[in-house]
């Protein structure tokens, strides 16, 4: 049985449909949620974690349907989840701030709370900051912090809206390492993102959401495949195609139908999902 | 385990580690300071009557209702704030957890009113304390603070902005300034609904007396207020309970709340606005008692000074001529015609106020004149001045005797001619009649010199001593004491000269 079910589900804002009848399941390891600005992304993972609620469809996380008020609570008890935004309460030291949460998550006993609390500091690597009040945390360690509010309590399900944003290379590596520790610990996560790169280094399985639509649920390798026989390196910029950048070397790649007297290329996870949700420039043919 | 019971274990457990944290938050260390001013204003150096002292301490901490109702707000507001509910909401905690939190807070105000009105009350009752407390008044006071604490919890959950809560507290302020029976700002009654009754804490006018405030509406103001505080706890907390239960809530609380604050306040608004006592029943029910030849009549609350009065009588009896028969009580502010006057010779008038042992002793100073004055001839007629003495020679005995037969009652006079300036009235509340600056100064010369000296100069002159005719100048002439002649002025009372 898989760890979380997302069966149909809908999400409208008013008139405009953001989420429509996606449907997957989640088992133990990493898996990716890419897909463009307004694709859906966060609305649809605020559906997992419980803050918003679908319009229709279901979410069973670990075995709790999140639409039964009698088995929200618990299903939120298997969670833990990153938001896009950070929040927190800067006055609080960054060891008060997870008790805090940890209480809230119901973790019930000082010695137990104070454990948990700890192993999430320490799997953060914050154990030298953890009683330094938050608004003296840099961007990257509010983001340290904030994957600790995930993982305090080691929930079977961790959710991270794009847990890597604006950090530096160094910091994005030790995010991967913890996130891939999680999954070693045997939890479902699900993390959206942009970078490519974190995909391929971190997860086992890529779903892509385009217009509020699943359009893609496989591996990265799969996702590469998408581009194969699709990606070209030319000298000239290319007139149609999906989209074309101009290469460090001065030549052009371009994903699409093949420029004149174009090389073909080994496609990439980028290429692959460029192939799936990139759009022509407004004017042109699509592929 | 359910909910409920692990909710309640988390609420103490998020309160917990703000406690300390929010016991010295500047808001209500400055909230603490300026209401331990007022308590300390009111009582410091005066002999405490418990039921007045009582309504004065709630009001005292007030400062500290305002400063936590800005905390609150600020508290209650956090989440918002800081954009954390996003986190919050997916947490598995019933949601009323948090804000039930942020309500336990108010131990923390709490703590600093408790310490206010029991510091103040345990300083009252040990200085010649009289009357008891009025608890449903010290309640009172701490019902506002947990009101307010509510009210800024469930305001700040409510608004995110931060000027709001400082804007509906300035109206508070303004409405309670407004709703003082002293207040001329604007009638407080508005369609026959009263209401300073509906006020959170009820401003004493000024001029009320313990046994005006006995007749306060406090037992059912106390139901009024854990009324309105249990309904700012419930709007705080009002989105968060489970659907379930929110819907009985709505319909049982909030149904039986809005009946209790309607009937309550229709029973206020059927009282009078301003409960008046009736003093001439009072001062015909007063009880006197005999003690030395001398008839106390004294409201039963203020039994405890007599002992003290009359030890003031002996003290001024000691060195000079007195002629008292009776000392009276009368409330000071109060005028109800002539009821209250009291005539003849021989009569001393005391008011409702006394000095707390070991601090200067102001009231029994004035008393002390007053029995002087009766050995000089000047009567007492009741409250209110009569004539004026301000160059008769005369006033000079009851001043000096006051001054050595009350202990620091030379500093007392001291300080009397120094706050009446140039003069040349003393201010000085000596029952009826207004005393000269100038013969203060030679009563302050005099006190310096043997008692036995002036008490035999003054046996010299039996008839000149009581003869209004005999000026300062003269008399202090007996004394080879130099004074100013006296100043050529209108008399600004528009009194007579005394008899």
């Amino acid at each position: 049985m898989s760890i979380v079910l997302v069966d149909r589900v809908d999400r409208s804002y008013g008139s405009n449909l953001v989420l429509d009848g996606v449907s997957f399941e989640l088992d133990v390891g990493v898996t990716a949620l890419l897909g463009p600005n307004g694709a859906g992304k966060t609305t649809l993972l605020r559906c997992v974690a419980t803050v918003l609620r679908a319009d229709s469809g279901k979410i069973v996380v670990n075995g709790f349907d999140v639409g039964r008020p009698g088995e929200l609570v618990s299903a939120r008890g298997s969670l833990g989840y990153m938001p896009q935004e950070l929040g927190f309460y800067p006055g609080f030291t960054v060891r008060r701030f997870l008790d805090h949460v940890a209480v809230l998550k119901g973790i019930g006993g000082v010695g137990v709370r104070r454990r948990a609390v700890e192993a999430a500091i320490g799997a953060v690597g914050l154990g030298d900051r953890a009683d330094e009040r938050i608004r003296k945390l840099s961007g990257g360690m509010r983001r340290r912090l904030g994957l600790a509010v995930a993982v305090v309590g080691s929930p079977p399900v961790l959710i991270l809206d794009e847990p890597t944003v604006g950090l530096d290379p160094e910091q994005r590596m030790r995010f991967r390492e913890l996130i891939g520790m999680a999954s070693v610990d045997g939890s479902a996560v699900l993390l959206s993102t942009h970078q490519t790169e974190d995909v391929a280094a971190l997860c086992e399985r890529v779903l892509v959401i385009d217009g509020g639509r699943l359009v893609f649920d496989g591996s990265p390798g799969g996702l590469t495949e998408v581009a194969r026989g699709r990606v070209w390196l030319s000298d000239y910029r290319p007139d149609g195609g999906l989209v074309s950048w101009k290469t460090g070397s001065g030549r052009w790649r371009s994903i699409g139908d093949p420029p004149e007297s174009a090389r073909l290329l080994e496609p990439t996870l980028e290429d692959g999902y460029l192939a799936l949700v990139g759009r022509p420039p407004d004017g042109e043919a699509g592929p | 385990m359910s909910d409920r019971l692990r909710g309640g274990a988390a609420v103490w457990a998020l309160a917990r580690p703000e406690l300390a944290g929010l016991l010295w938050h500047p808001f209500l260390v400055g909230g603490a300071v300026v209401s331990g001013f007022l308590a300390w204003s009111r009582l410091w150096g005066r002999a405490a009557v418990l039921p007045l002292e009582s309504v004065w301490l709630a009001g005292a901490v007030l400062p500290v209702a305002g400063a936590g109702f800005l905390l609150a707000a600020w508290v209650g507001g956090r989440a918002r704030r800081n954009r954390v509910r996003e986190t919050v909401d997916a947490l598995p905690h019933p949601r009323w957890v948090e804000p039930a939190a942020q309500l336990a807070l108010v131990v923390v105000p709490l703590c600093w009113a408790g310490i206010v009105e029991v510091g103040g009350l345990v300083y009252a009752w040990t200085g010649a304390a009289v009357g008891s407390p009025r608890w449903s008044e010290l309640i009172g006071g701490l019902l506002v603070v947990v009101t307010l604490w509510f009210g800024g919890v469930a305001l700040g959950r409510a608004v995110a902005s931060g000027v709001v809560p400082v804007l509906t507290l300035l109206v508070l302020t303004y409405l309670h300034l407004i709703s003082s029976p002293d207040a001329q700002i604007s009638d407080s009654d508005l369609k026959g609904i009263s209401l300073s009754k509906l006020a959170l804490w009820i401003p004493p006018s000024i001029f009320d007396t313990p046994e005006q405030v006995v007749l306060r509406p406090s037992g059912f103001h106390v139901g009024f207020l854990v009324s309105v505080a249990t309904a700012a706890g419930f709007l705080a907390v009002r989105r968060d309970l489970p659907a379930g239960w929110l819907g009985r809530a709505e319909k049982t609380v909030g149904a039986s709340l809005g009946v209790l604050v309607l009937v309550l306040g229709n029973l206020l608004v059927r009282q009078p606005e301003t409960p008046r006592v009736d003093w001439s029943a009072l001062i015909a029910a007063q009880p006197c008692r005999d003690i030395d030849g001398v008839e106390y009549c004294v409201f039963d609350m203020y039994q405890g000074w007599v002992d003290d009065w009359r030890d003031t009588l002996t003290a001024v009896g000691a060195v000079a001529p007195i002629d008292v028969t009776r000392v009276v009580q009368r409330p000071e502010h109060t005028t109800v015609g002539g009821d209250i006057k009291v005539t003849g010779p021989g009569v001393v008038l005391t008011g409702t106020a006394w000095d707390r042992p070991g601090g200067l002793p102001v009231n029994r100073f004035e008393l002390a004149v007053s029995v002087g004055l009766t050995a000089v001839g000047m009567t007492v007629t009741g409250d209110g001045l009569e004539c004026v003495a301000e160059d008769q020679g005369r006033s000079i005995l009851p001043l000096w005797a006051a001054a050595v037969a009350v202990e620091r009652g030379d500093t007392v006079l001291a300080g009397i001619v120094d706050r009446s300036g140039a003069g040349p009235f003393l201010d000085l509340d000596s029952g009826n009649t207004a005393l000269g600056v100038r013969a203060a100064e030679v009563a302050i010369v005099l006190a310096e010199r043997p008692t036995d000296q002036i008490t035999a100069r003054f046996e010299k002159h039996p008839t000149e001593i009581r003869d209004p005719a005999t000026s300062v100048e003269a008399m202090a002439e007996w004394f080879g004491i130099d004074v100013a002649p006296a100043p050529m002025i209108d008399n600004p009372f528009g009194q007579p000269t005394c008899p």
